[in-house]
């Protein structure tokens, strides 16, 4: 039997992890107990003798046995979907897909989850591990029983993604766990809908409740239901997504049994074994085949809320062998709402790392956490202590962003099938969204489509891979198969009447490879007696849509309204805009809104335009094929004003590339590059001259390579090979930088931060000294040095 | 379009598919004879008119005779399909609502994923959008809005409808799909602009989306009615084609097409709504599942038809097939009844493969038809799962279809010990594992199709047919647990879907979206309801119905408030509806979401609403009579087979006969080869023939 090379000693061959989520000493130096800090299992579980758990594994299953039990268990669990979206039938569920379901071993390792929402699923571990450590002496752990929970400190993201799992037994010993995560709606708090972004604290959030068993030896305790129930503003939505989420849970418990009576205990173990030892023999491989370093990323964010303070976000990744190390260290301090928690850092790792080295392994988890472990700084925003408020989903969607930049930077340097799963950020990169509400004659409340008008913001967008183009309206990497619905679904709750939902023209941002564009959105009131709409956003000046390789960040976003019921009349005249450019030519100038408007009444005749954030480029946008730039602005996904802007691409009056001028604005261009760069102290001693020397590794920092100089590796420009410093130094040091205002470079693009937000976040350009290609770019601010995402560690590299 | 009854003359069923056009001829006497012929791509009506003379010559007759004498042709299709899936159709525009234009594009911010399997999903840069059917350039935008409740808030301008239409046509379109906002709630805008199309294009093929899709949802509506337009002219030139065909060779009836809801269309309407053909193939094996189901007493049964690329599940509960409004069709969502018939990639060709962690996979790339497996010895190698059965003895390389194909058993096993070496088994244990791992799948698709979905699967038997179908059934059905196997007429067998056409009775389906909450109000209903049966009876005396021959269906859309499926409920009730009927509707509605989702799934708290009014109007054809099969004469020999359950080869008996039925039981290990396919029956299993002449396995 072959099961591919086995190349590291860090490869769990058995299936069980070994791998300690952070050191001893990190372990023994903070309150990791799921109470005043986050919870951290330690490796070996603290579970209680009298239950008994069913170890015994045969994962030396014959092949073919193997693989039928693999898709097996692979489809009992998108089946526990199916059951879940038919008895829930909720908006959030069917359309926004925002849930997810896991199957773990009886010691809460993620076997696999489904294809939904990553990071629900790739938390299932943390939940379990502290249910079996503190819930199997009391109220102890049966069969038949069913637990519920959503304990951020445990694992959640915000505590409205309410979890619902259940130990499956097997001769009285627990054999493992199914698992299902909800957005289960409003459960109170502070601010309708679970996104507390007034929050103080924990306790201006919505209920917060750690493992509960609801379901005691299969009598439901609806005593203990109606008590969680009893906290929504929506009661009759929770209660029939918690039934959902329990119908889910007995559907796939009677699967597993009687997948369990037709192959047996070990059998049915050993292939879980089994598919966590491939997946962690795959990722291995994969991971060794990049050559050590260190990646890390920086995000800047402007608060939820009036707040204007500015936090930063850090997350780096030390890659030796086939082992990654994640740490946090350098994130601004907790405090405000929206912070978030280890679990969050930890599946948001996970997520980001399977989604780039694991993407064939039917979501097997656990192969991928057995190579990645820990050093989490805590009383961070990202890595928050109790009673930290963390249900505003900011800092959630900051780490997710991070770990996904450095992730897609780290396999850079990897061969070609791993390269190409480097992608620029998009969809839902910034907690933008808008929930449209109003109230009937009768005074019942009507709430339209979450997540946006039109459910816009889920419609999302893919940045550019460095291979080819992101996706226009794709959705986002960690919300997958999410759905915005259709306009007519939306409409249907007689709340707004959508103006138009479109693709935003030059919202991806421009690159080699084009970033996905995004959705725009302008509605007005219907037929609701009043209208509203409750707005959760961080300030789009400070943009987190980033690129890779010089590609440029998509929009920031924009939240717009028009501010009198002008459009009443005109629509009674027969007029009807159908884009944000013919509301502002009939109706007059939309007004930009800042973060400190949250909820607004609005009158007849009124409007709210909202531009979901883009996705970042790839790769310096003149080096992109003018004729793709000719085919985007034939298709209306880029204006001829951007295609000259940024790319230096000039069309004909019919549309077509006049080459001779392109290639004149090009270098045009270029120069003024040169002309408005400087280079930084010592630049000149570090770089050099193109050099004559055969690359080691394309495009290891995107668009710079790795060469070898007298023996030594050095960064080069992937354009025009001249010499960038040696490889351990920040290659960024030797070019030549320019700090933009934002709304320079593109004033639609780019909101100004100093307008609600961070007035000093400039967007910084790098340049090659040599031929002015844009290699990277950074939001950051003036004084900052160059932030170093890109380390390798020379001894790595084969000469 | 006659009523006429069967029993004067021949029924013909023809099904084009993409790599074999099939015909099932019924006989005055009740006899059935088959043809199979390679399609033509080029000249596909020309293979329809050549599997009908193979099925005449087992007549004794010529085609001419044969089609004189026809009382019914219905005829299934794939020629839309194949357009879509090779984009060879027309030149589509599209004419939305100021501000939705874009609605295709944004494919709801799920067309990077739709269609894809679950594991695909997690890709991220292979997946993406489809190539569009209609480029943004093609898309024009008029001036006028209706609301949710069909009130006119902007009144259409024509002339943005007018200019629309000008540009699109001096664009070069040569067919367009209108679809505006809540066309289904007021269809006026919409119909003016196909109005104001007929004036100033009179030869311009135009789709009104609400026409053919009449549910809520613009993506879904408005695909359906581009997919409609892309396929309409083509259509249109076949139907006349095969109309002229069969006139020229002596045919005096009408054509009717077989459709995806179930049941018949008339030409004319195949021509108007040609995307009702899609995927009618399939949907007629359903139907004539069901027929044949019916006669053997057997009101529950899961529908199996496993050939070269895909496996195909639907079911049929009290003889009435499931049904579903949205499904995926090459990636584009779209609104159509049509009879719920899911699938995968597993047939014959689907390929086998060593994944990244060293496990076996088989599937879902399939070797297609060319090259095919690699025993077809074209110059394939890679291992398929035809190629697992040659090697294991299930398919003798002799006598594959007919003995026309000779399929080189080297090339097989070459293939397959592609496979053996790197997992560490011998060639035969790899060809079992192959065989296994695509058994496998099916009895998967067929779990989710019944026990997922509340059934349970010891209550129904399972028919199978299809070329790979009855070699495969068997292992499939032991693992599901259904209660028997049933491989109908095992001759007619490989045409299934051809004889479900002859069965087909004339369906066609007026529905009026009309959102009215429980209890509604019964005079509006009745209204509604005596509406749609007007168009019905009309139609169907137009195409020659008399009343005794017609047959109006209601039902109801509907679904809880608080939840987003809508279900369709048939009422039994078809005088006027009272108040006091509402609370029976109400609760039938109840009992059905349940059944159809599962129990428990329900939820009353926040009321109950209907949806949409649906009539069915029914132009009833006379179900054929087949005859009594006769004792067949065959012949028998043994070969050696490999058996994944015995762990290795047996000596296997192997029955030869070309039609009929044989009189003995028969027990397993056994092999049935018949013209165009096997039937295997697993070691420990019996069969035998029912009266009407199918072979029912015990599993």
């Amino acid at each position: 039997m072959s099961r591919g090379t086995e190349i590291s000693s860090h490869v769990t061959r058995d299936g069980v992890l070994r791998n300690p989520q952070v050191s001893a000493d990190i372990l023994a130096a903070g309150r990791w107990d799921g109470r005043t800090g986050s919870y951290i299992p330690a490796p070996t579980l603290d579970v209680d003798p009298s239950l008994e758990l069913h170890t015994l594994a045969d994962i030396e299953l014959d092949p073919i046995t193997y693989q039928v039990l693999r898709g097996r268990i692979w489809h009992k669990n998108l089946e526990q979907c199916d059951v879940i979206q038919r008895v829930s039938g909720s908006v959030p569920v069917v359309y926004s897909r925002d849930f997810a379901t896991a199957i773990l071993t009886e010691d809460g390792e993620v076997v696999t989850i489904s294809p939904t929402v990553c990071f629900f699923s790739t938390m299932a571990d943390l939940i379990v591990k502290w249910t079996l450590e503190r819930r199997s002496r009391a109220p102890g752990i049966a069969d038949g029983d069913v637990f519920l929970q959503n304990d951020p400190f445990i694992g959640a993201a915000q505590q409205s993604d309410t979890s619902f799992y259940a130990p499956v037994f097997w001769e009285d010993k627990l054999f493992c766990w199914v698992f299902n995560t909800l957005h289960v709606g409003d459960i109170g708090g502070v601010d309708p809908g679970g996104w507390a972004i007034h929050a103080r604290d924990i306790f201006d959030e919505s209920v917060t409740v750690p493992p509960m068993k609801i379901v005691e030896r299969g009598t439901a305790r609806w005593d203990l239901v109606d008590a969680f129930v009893r906290q929504s503003r929506e009661p009759d939505g929770v209660l029939l997504n918690v039934k959902s989420a329990l119908a889910g849970i007995a559907a796939i418990r009677t699967q597993m049994r009687e997948m369990l009576e037709s192959f047996g205990a070990a059998q049915v173990k050993g292939s879980m074994r089994r598919m966590i030892a491939d997946c962690s023999n795959v990722v291995a491989r994969r991971l060794s085949q990049i050559p050590d370093g260190t990646w890390s990323e920086r995000m800047y964010v402007t608060g939820l809320l009036g707040e204007r303070q500015t936090h930063q976000e850090v997350l780096t990744l030390s890659k030796h062998g086939d082992r990654v190390v994640c740490t946090n260290a350098g994130t601004s301090p907790q405090g405000g709402p929206g912070n978030s928690t280890y679990g969050f850092l930890r599946s948001s790792v996970v997520g980001a790392l399977a989604t780039a080295l694991a993407w064939d392994q039917m979501g097997c988890a656990a192969g991928v956490a057995n190579h990645v472990s820990f050093e989490p700084v805590a009383g961070t925003r990202s890595v928050a202590r109790w009673p930290a408020a963390v249900s505003g989903h900011l800092s959630t969607f900051i780490t997710l962003n991070v770990a996904s930049l450095a992730t897609s930077k780290m396999v850079l340097s990897g061969p070609p099938e791993v390269r190409s799963h480097a992608y620029g950020l998009g969809g839902l990169a910034l907690p933008l969204g808008d929930v449209a509400f109003g109230l009937n004659e009768d005074g019942t409340l009507v709430v339209g489509t979450p997540n946006s008008a039109g459910g816009a913001a889920m419609g999302g967008c893919i940045g550019a891979f460095p291979f080819r183009d992101g996706i226009d309206s794709g959705g986002s990497w960690w919300l997958v198969g999410s759905s915005a619905g259709n306009v007519e679904e939306n409409e249907e709750t007689g709340v707004p009447v959508i103006l138009y939902r479109s693709e935003n023209p030059d919202s991806g941002g421009p690159g080699t490879w084009r970033g996905g564009n995004s959705l725009t959105v302008g509605w007005v009131p219907g037929k609701a007696h009043i209208a509203a709409s409750q707005m959760t956003w961080a300030d789009p000046g400070t943009n987190p849509a980033a690129g890779l390789a010089g590609g440029y960040y998509g929009l920031g976003g924009n939240f717009l309204r028009l501010g009198s019921s002008q459009l009443a009349q005109l629509m009674s005249e027969g007029k009807l805009p159908a884009s944000r450019a013919e509301i502002e030519e009939l109706a007059g100038p939309l007004t930009r809104l800042g973060p400190t408007e949250l909820v607004l009444p609005l009158p007849q005749g009124d409007c709210i335009v909202v531009e979901f954030n883009g996705s970042g480029g790839y790769g310096d946008p003149l080096g992109r094929d003018p004729s793709l730039v000719a085919a985007d602005v034939r298709d209306g996904a880029v204006t001829t004003g951007a295609a000259g802007r940024h790319y230096g691409v000039v069309l004909s009056a019919d549309g077509e590339v006049d080459a001779v001028a392109t290639s004149a604005e090009r270098e045009a261009i270029r120069a003024r590059r040169m002309e408005g760069s400087a280079p930084f102290d010592g630049a000149d001693e570090r770089r050099g001259p193109a050099i004559a020397a055969p690359v080691l590794l394309a495009g290891a920092a995107g668009s710079v390579d790795v060469s070898v100089q007298d023996g030594e590796p050095v960064w080069t420009c992937s354009a025009c090979s001249e010499l960038l410093g040696q490889v351990g130094e920040n290659f960024k040091l030797s070019t030549r930088y320019r700090d933009h205002r934002p709304p320079d470079l593109d004033e639609r693009m780019y909101p100004d931060p100093a307008e609600f937000g961070d007035g000093q976040m400039v967007l910084r350009h790098y340049y090659c000294p040599g031929c002015a290609a844009l290699l990277s770019q950074e939001v950051c601010r003036p004084g900052d040095q160059p932030w170093h995402d890109i380390r390798i560690e020379p001894s790595s590299l084969a000469p | 379009m006659s009523g006429s009854s069967a029993s004067s003359g021949y029924v013909v069923g023809v099904d084009i598919g993409g790599t074999f056009t099939d015909c099932a001829v019924i006989g005055p006497a009740g006899e059935i004879r088959v043809g199979k012929v390679p399609t033509r791509p080029d000249d596909p009506a020309r293979s329809c008119f050549e599997a009908i003379e193979e099925a005449a010559n087992g007549f004794g007759s010529s085609l001419r005779e044969l089609l004189s004498e026809c009382v019914r042709l219905v005829h299934g299709t794939t020629t839309g399909t194949n357009a879509l899936v090779t984009r060879r159709g027309a030149n589509v525009g599209l004419i939305a609502t100021a501000g939705h234009g874009d609605a295709i594009n944004v494919m709801k911010g799920f067309g990077r994923l739709a269609g894809l399997s679950g594991d695909q999903m997690f890709d991220l840069p292979r997946t993406g959008k489809p190539e569009p059917l209609v480029g943004k350039s093609r898309i024009a935008e008029v001036v006028e809005r209706v609301d949710f409740e069909g009130d006119v808030l902007v009144a259409l301008d024509e002339s943005s409808a007018v200019d629309a239409l000008d540009r699109l046509v001096s664009a070069g379109v040569d067919a367009v799909a209108v679809s505006l906002l809540w066309s289904v709630r007021n269809d006026a805008h919409e119909r003016r602009i196909v109005e104001l199309a007929r004036e100033r294009y009179p030869d311009l093929f135009i789709t009104a989306a609400s026409e053919v899709a009449s549910q809520v949802g613009e993506y879904e509506r408005t695909m359906s009615g581009v997919i409609n337009s892309f396929i309409g002219p083509l259509m249109s030139g076949y139907v006349r084609a095969l109309e002229h065909g069969a006139r020229e060779r002596g045919y005096r009836g009408q054509i009717s097409f077989a459709q995806c809801a179930g049941g018949a269309i008339t030409a004319a309407e195949a021509e108007q709504a040609p995307i009702r053909t899609i995927h009618s193939g399939p949907v007629m094996g359903t139907l004539g599942s069901a027929f044949l189901a019916a006669q053997m007493g057997e009101p529950d049964i899961i529908v199996t038809d496993m050939g070269g690329t895909s496996f195909d599940v639907s079911v049929i509960r009290g003889g009435v097939p499931d049904l579903r409004d949205r499904s995926v069709l090459e990636r584009f969502e779209i609104a159509l009844p049509m009879v719920y018939v899911e699938s995968i990639g597993a047939g014959g060709g689907s390929i086998a493969w060593i994944d990244d962690s060293g496990g076996l996979r088989v599937g879902p790339q399939s070797a297609g038809a060319v090259p095919g497996p690699a025993c077809y010895g074209r110059g394939a190698t890679e291992p398929t799962v035809t190629d697992a059965d040659v090697v294991l003895g299930m398919l003798d390389p002799q006598s594959f279809l007919h003995g026309a194909v000779e399929l080189d058993r080297e090339a097989a096993e070459q293939a397959v010990m592609k496979i053996a070496e790197p997992l560490g088994l011998s060639l035969h244990e790899a060809a079992a594992g192959v065989s296994r791992l695509v058994d496998s799948s099916m009895a998967d698709l067929l779990r989710r199709m019944s026990v997922l979905r509340g059934l349970d699967p010891r209550q129904f038997a399972c028919f199978a047919y299809g070329g790979m179908g009855p070699v495969h059934a068997a292992a499939v059905a032991r693992e599901v647990g259904v209660k028997s196997v049933v491989i109908p007429l095992p001759h007619v067998a490989p045409v299934w879907s051809a004889f479900g056409a002859t069965v087909a009775d004339v369906v066609h389906i007026y529905q009026r979206p009309r959102r009215l909450r429980m209890p509604a109000d019964p005079a509006t209903m009745n209204a509604t309801f005596a509406e749609l049966e007007q168009r019905g009876r009309t139609v169907l005396a137009e195409e020659g119905f008399d009343g005794g021959q017609t047959e109006l269906q209601r039902s109801l859309r509907m679904k809880y408030t608080a939840q987003v499926f809508d279900i369709e409920l048939s009422l039994e009730l078809d005088g006027q509806i009272e108040t006091s009927d509402l609370p029976q509707i109400a609760e039938a509605f109840e009992r059905s979401y349940e059944h159809l989702h599962g129990a428990g799934s329900g939820h009353p708290e926040g009321g109950i609403e209907i949806t949409a009014f649906v009539v069915r109007a029914r132009g009833l054809t006379s179900p054929p009579q087949l005859g009594a099969p006769r004792i067949t004469t065959t012949s028998s020999d043994s070969r050696q087979v490999y058996w994944y359950e015995l762990g290795g080869f047996a000596e296997t008996p192997v029955i030869h006969m070309s039609d009929g039925v044989l009189e003995d039981s028969l027990a397993g290990p056994l092999m049935i080869e018949l013209p165009d396919t096997v039937i295997v029956l697993r070691p420990g299993q019996t069969a035998r023939f029912d009266p009407g002449g199918s072979l029912v396995i015990a599993v």
